[in-house]
Formats: structure tokens, C-alpha cells, sequence
């Protein structure tokens, strides 16, 4: 299935990406921040916070904001 | 959490967000950041000529500011490579429906959802900012809807403004002047910007705002209720603080040390004491002694030596003292010898 990350860390680019069905939110973090730690991380499914359990759907809108941006 | 409008108005309100972010230049067309270059060339130059002179706190603070403008242009930077990439994820067109969705999604994130048709701003507002302890108040978020293209299109305002005490412009550590130096947030906030993902955008300017970074703030927490003194690390303000004479670092009164030769007020950077006299002097009046290189006051010192050096020291006063008897034994000779006994103490005498 087709889904759109957004991830924040960084550039903050948004890609489509293809996954499997019955990924999780938890298991597609590890894979977009391998080493990272939710808890860092405001995790956002169609706009909404979610549980890591959550499993995602097709055409799902994923957003990953780090919890802590510094500033300069 | 707001109370959302009528899907009417948001609806409206999302066709006129979709119209300014259709006319807002694409993201190629960015410029470069020459300004930004420029600006970090003369930084760099005020901190070489601050460190070469010895003045501290401006080495401190031009370090500081070279530091965030270099952090600031790499983000550009990426920024600009990234536009110049043939494929370009974020060129995604802006939906008019992922505006409408940000927008009712705006009102579940933020406590204030403001939408202004008149000046054509979106503002969020934000709970209360505390950082290390310091309560700053919650801060307003206003997207400028004609600025798109700025450089930075926003600005972020206190709204139950706590500044810092000696300076009303600087409502945050990171705030000043209603302009948020973005640091590790700057890519990611120009793109949400450029893609229209407005609850990103707005989401990362909070997220920024809830983070304190003391090596790169505008003015530290610590110092936020006044400043403290480099020599002893005391808090102070201006009623009690002064400026170094020789270099200009604000110092509290009890550091100062008035030179005695010229009167100037100094920091312990800028004086010594005098090795004899033992008074304060600055390194403008301090001088050295010609033969030891001690620093001294000019009244302790004569034809450019001091006391000790003038004196002699023991060892050569013993010299000079066995010098002395040499010479006096020297002296009576003669006369001792032409009574001296030729042998066994006899002495010849005239018959």
C-alpha cells in the first residue's frame, strides 16, 4: 500500500512510500528513524495522535515533528 | 482546544489560504543566501578584531552570533540544494482539501485558532512557554498570507510579554523582535512553508518555542534577571553594574578596581597589582621592572627598577662586605709590616 510520510526531522521532506499491509505506526518509525525513540517524537496519523499500536491504511497521511527543535 | 467555525468559513478561508500559496513563487526560485554570506563575513571579522583586543564579552557574543548565522546558512543551504534536485518531493502541489484539514486541525492542536481576512493573517496561539523553571507566557504564532515568499513570513509575539530585564525586545531566548531564529528547525519549517502544511508549519514553530538551547539563545535564562558579573558570577543590573574603562565589559561595582595612577575603573582582566605597593593599577599605567620583568606601579619603581632590584641581596651584600675588610687590611699593611717580627715574633732593633 501507498502511504505519505512526512518526516520533520531535519529537511523535513514528504515522500510517497510503498509498505506492507499491517504496518504499524511504531514499526514504520523504526523504520524511518532507526535508533530513534517515539517518545521524542510527535507522531501524527491524518493529522492526529495516535497510538504506536495503530495499524496504518492505505493513502495514510504520516507526520514524525521532534518533540525538542532547538532553536539558535 | 478552539471551538471550530462554521465549515462555511473555513471552507472560504482555505480558498484564500489556496489562492496566496498558488501565487507564492515555487521553490526553485528561492533565492540564494547572499545576504546571509555577507553578514557572516563581517561577524567574523568583529570577532577577530574583539579577540585580538581582549575584549571578553564581545568575543563571547560575536562567537555566539558567528555560531548561529553558520547554522542558519548550512540549513539555507540544504534548503537551496535541495530546490535545485530534478526530482523535487516538495514541489506537491497544495490541495485545496489539505489546507481545509489543516485548518480544522489547527483547532484541535491550538488553544487560539485566529483567522483574519482584513490583514490576511493565520495565527495560532500557544499554552504558556516555561523553560528551565522561567515562566514566559503563551506566544502568538501569524502567518503573514501576503509574505509567503519573505524570508521569513511570519512573526511570533508574547502575548503576556516576560523579558528579559535588560532587554524588552527579547520576550524569549530564542525571540527577538518578533523574529525566531530557527535554528535546527529552519529546513523543516521553509519546506512545510513551501508545501502548505500548515499544521506542520505551525506545529515546528511551537515545538522550537518549547525548546530552550542555551548555547545559541539570544540571552541566557540564567541571565534573564539581569545579568551576572564575569569576575564573580553575582547577578546584576544597571543599578548596580558599570563598564569596564578599558575594555567595556559590564561588570557589578564590587569588581571594579580603581587604578591608582589614572583613576580608571577596571575589570580583573584589565588590572594587577603591584608587586611592591600592592595597589590596584590598570595595564595602561602597570610597568615592568627592568631587571626582574615584575609589574609595578611607576611610584615603585626607580630609573626603572624596583625596591628589591635596586637593593642589594644578601649575597652581594656579603661580597661587598668581605670586599670592604679586604680593603681596609690592605690599607694597613706597611706599617704592620715594618713592625712585624722577622721570625718568632723577635723584632731587629738598631743597636
Amino acid at each position: 500500500m501507498r502511504i505519505l510520510v512526512i518526516n520533520n526531522d531535519g529537511g523535513g521532506f514528504a515522500d510517497y512510500t510503498e509498505v506492507p499491509d499491517g504496518l504499524t505506526v511504531q514499526q514504520l518509525f523504526q523504520r524511518q528513524i532507526p535508533g530513534g525513540k517515539p517518545e521524542n517524537y510527535l507522531i501524527r496519523v491524518n493529522r492526529q495522535p495516535v497510538p504506536p499500536s495503530q495499524v496504518l491504511q492505505d493513502g495514510d497521511r504520516i507526520s514524525l515533528s521532534p518533540v525538542k527543535i532547538e532553536g539558535a | 482546544m478552539t471551538d471550530l467555525p462554521a465549515r462555511r468559513s473555513l471552507l472560504r478561508f482555505a480558498q484564500r489560504l489556496y489562492d496566496h500559496w498558488s501565487s507564492a513563487p515555487l521553490a526553485a526560485e528561492w533565492p540564494f543566501p547572499d545576504h546571509d554570506w555577507l553578514e557572516l563575513r563581517r561577524t567574523v571579522k568583529h570577532w577577530q578584531l574583539a579577540k585580538q583586543r581582549g575584549w571578553r564579552l564581545a568575543t563571547e557574543q560575536a562567537r555566539s552570533y558567528v555560531q548561529r548565522q553558520i547554522d542558519s546558512l548550512i540549513a539555507q543551504l540544504t534548503s537551496f540544494r535541495a530546490t535545485q534536485e530534478p526530482d523535487l518531493p516538495q514541489r506537491r502541489t497544495v490541495a485545496l482539501r489539505d489546507l481545509y484539514d489543516d485548518l480544522r486541525a489547527l483547532h484541535a492542536e491550538f488553544p487560539v485558532v485566529r483567522l483574519d481576512h482584513a490583514p490576511q493573517e493565520l495565527a495560532v496561539q500557544t499554552e504558556p512557554i516555561v523553560l528551565d523553571d522561567e515562566y514566559l507566557g503563551p506566544f502568538e504564532i501569524v502567518l503573514k498570507l501576503p509574505q509567503l515568499s519573505a524570508r521569513q513570513p511570519y512573526r511570533v509575539v508574547a502575548l503576556e510579554p516576560h523579558p528579559a530585564d535588560h532587554d524588552f525586545t527579547t520576550p524569549h531566548p530564542h525571540v527577538r523582535d518578533e523574529v525566531l531564529c530557527e535554528g535546527e528547525g529552519h529546513s523543516s519549517i521553509r519546506t512545510a512553508l513551501r508545501q502548505g502544511r500548515l499544521l506542520d508549519f505551525f506545529i515546528l514553530v511551537r515545538q522550537v518555542l518549547r525548546t530552550y538551547n542555551r548555547g545559541s539563545a539570544f540571552i541566557a535564562l540564567d541571565e534573564w534577571h539581569g545579568r551576572s558579573c564575569p569576575d564573580c558570577s553575582g547577578g546584576m543590573d544597571d543599578d548596580n553594574s558599570t563598564l569596564c574603562e578599558r575594555c567595556e565589559t559590564a561588570i557589578c561595582y564590587d569588581c571594579s578596581y580603581s587604578c591608582s595612577r589614572c583613576g580608571r575603573g577596571c575589570c580583573s582582566d584589565c588590572h594587577s597589582w603591584c608587586g611592591d605597593c600592592d595597589r590596584a593599577v590598570c595595564h595602561g599605567c602597570l610597568e615592568s621592572c627592568a631587571e626582574c620583568e615584575g609589574d609595578f606601579c611607576s611610584d615603585c619603581l626607580t630609573d626603572g627598577r624596583c625596591q628589591k632590584c635596586t637593593e642589594p641581596n644578601d649575597e652581594e651584600y656579603e661580597h661587598a662586605n668581605d670586599k670592604t675588610i679586604a680593603a681596609t687590611t690592605d690599607a694597613r699593611a706597611p706599617t704592620d709590616v715594618a713592625i712585624q717580627p722577622v721570625c718568632l715574633g723577635k723584632v731587629a732593633l738598631p743597636a
